[in-house]
């Protein structure tokens, strides 16, 4: 199978229970035959339906099977978050045609940088076949240096004023999703979010969605 | 078809720990990794730093000093805090700047201050009918007589 032929990049903000885990989740069911979710919270919700893996060496082994998988990372107390971050990263290119989600942005950003595999899967993923869903409840944890290759946010009600102005932007810095869906996001109703696209579309929808 | 790329990840990682039983309750999660305490050597030095300190504030404060037993309680508590910051993989650059730090800030606090220089001393007062020495004795008649 060749590269996608565009990037999947997608990014959830919102801030804590506005539902960005779970639509990330839902969204995370799809073609692409292995999924790796970062998880450093533990969340259960994570691990439900997933093997949960904690050992270094195992991420890999179990990818090397090539089978159909969804694996539940947790090996950021071993190997702490960014040494966890970046060594799945790499096993999701090293296995190619996967979905990775990164939970918990806010903790990983410091650590996606330009020698990061984070950094290379975001950019050129689609090479291998990889997608990536960027979870975070700040729109500052989503680094610059990612966002002009974003495909997809979807963006939860949020009132903090850094945020909404990063949405929105300013005079001399446009902003991720501009001041009209930053409006709309401003006055979002609880699960619902602004579901914009690149190239600047966007729509309110109700949580879940495709 | 083998994925080299994934088999150098395995090859890369370090064996799996033996299984053992840690008594922790199924799905439990693992015991907090023990954090070492602070070497003596560092501790010594908060000590210092402490006393130091201590005698500063006191100072401001316009209160008594803490006594030596006072200065180990706190030394103590304030190790305790310390070992999560200063840890074994801190750098020796930087742990050495540290030690120098509070020896130097320990050892500055704990000057005295000297007494005033007085550049123009007073001449010593001048008695008439001094003892020229403590060994000279005077008579009655006049005499003078030396050991």
């Amino acid at each position: 199978m060749g590269p996608l032929l565009a990037p999947d990049n997608r990014v959830f903000l919102g801030v804590g229970g506005s539902g960005k885990s779970t639509l990330a989740r839902h969204q995370s069911y799809g073609p692409w035959p292995r999924v790796i979710i970062c998880d450093p919270n533990a969340e259960e919700a994570h691990a439900a339906g997933a093997i949960v893996v904690s050992d270094q060496g195992e991420l890999p082994a179990i990818l090397a099977t090539g089978e159909p998988v969804r694996i539940c990372w947790r090996g950021f107390d071993g190997m702490g978050e960014e040494k966890g971050l970046d060594w799945a990263c790499r096993a999701a290119w090293a296995a190619g045609d996967c979905l990775i989600v990164w939970d918990e942005m806010d903790f990983f950003y410091p650590f996606v940088t330009h020698t990061s595999w984070a950094y290379k899967l975001w950019n050129a993923g689609r090479h291998q076949r990889c997608r990536v869903f960027a979870i975070a409840r700040s729109a500052l944890a989503i680094p610059r240096t990612l966002t002009r290759n974003m495909t997809r946010a979807m963006v939860f009600h949020t009132q903090e004023p850094s945020d909404l102005q990063l949405l929105s932007g300013t005079r001399s810095k446009p902003g991720l999703i501009g001041p009209e869906a930053a409006v709309a996001v401003a006055g979002l109703k609880p699960y619902h979010a602004v579901d914009w696209q690149r190239g600047g579309a966007w729509t309110v929808k109700r949580a879940p969605f495709d | 078809m083998p994925n080299d790329a994934l088999e150098q990840m395995i090859a890369e990682s370090p064996a799996l720990a033996p299984e053992t039983d840690t008594g922790a309750f199924a799905g439990g999660t693992a015991p907090a990794a023990f954090t070492p305490p602070l070497p003596d050597a560092i501790k010594a030095m908060v000590g210092q730093g402490v006393f130091a300190a201590s005698r500063l504030a006191c100072s401001a404060a316009g209160v008594t000093d803490l006594d030596g037993q006072e200065v180990v309680v706190l030394t103590e508590a304030l190790s305790g805090v310390l070992k999560f910051y200063i840890t074994p993989d801190m750098d020796e650059r930087t742990a050495a700047w540290l030690g120098l730090g509070i020896a130097a800030v320990s050892i500055v606090v704990n000057r005295k201050p000297l007494a005033p220089v007085n550049d123009n001393p007073a001449p010593a007062p001048i008695h008439e009918n001094d003892n020229p020495s403590p060994n000279t004795v005077t008579l009655g008649d006049g005499t003078t007589i030396s050991a």
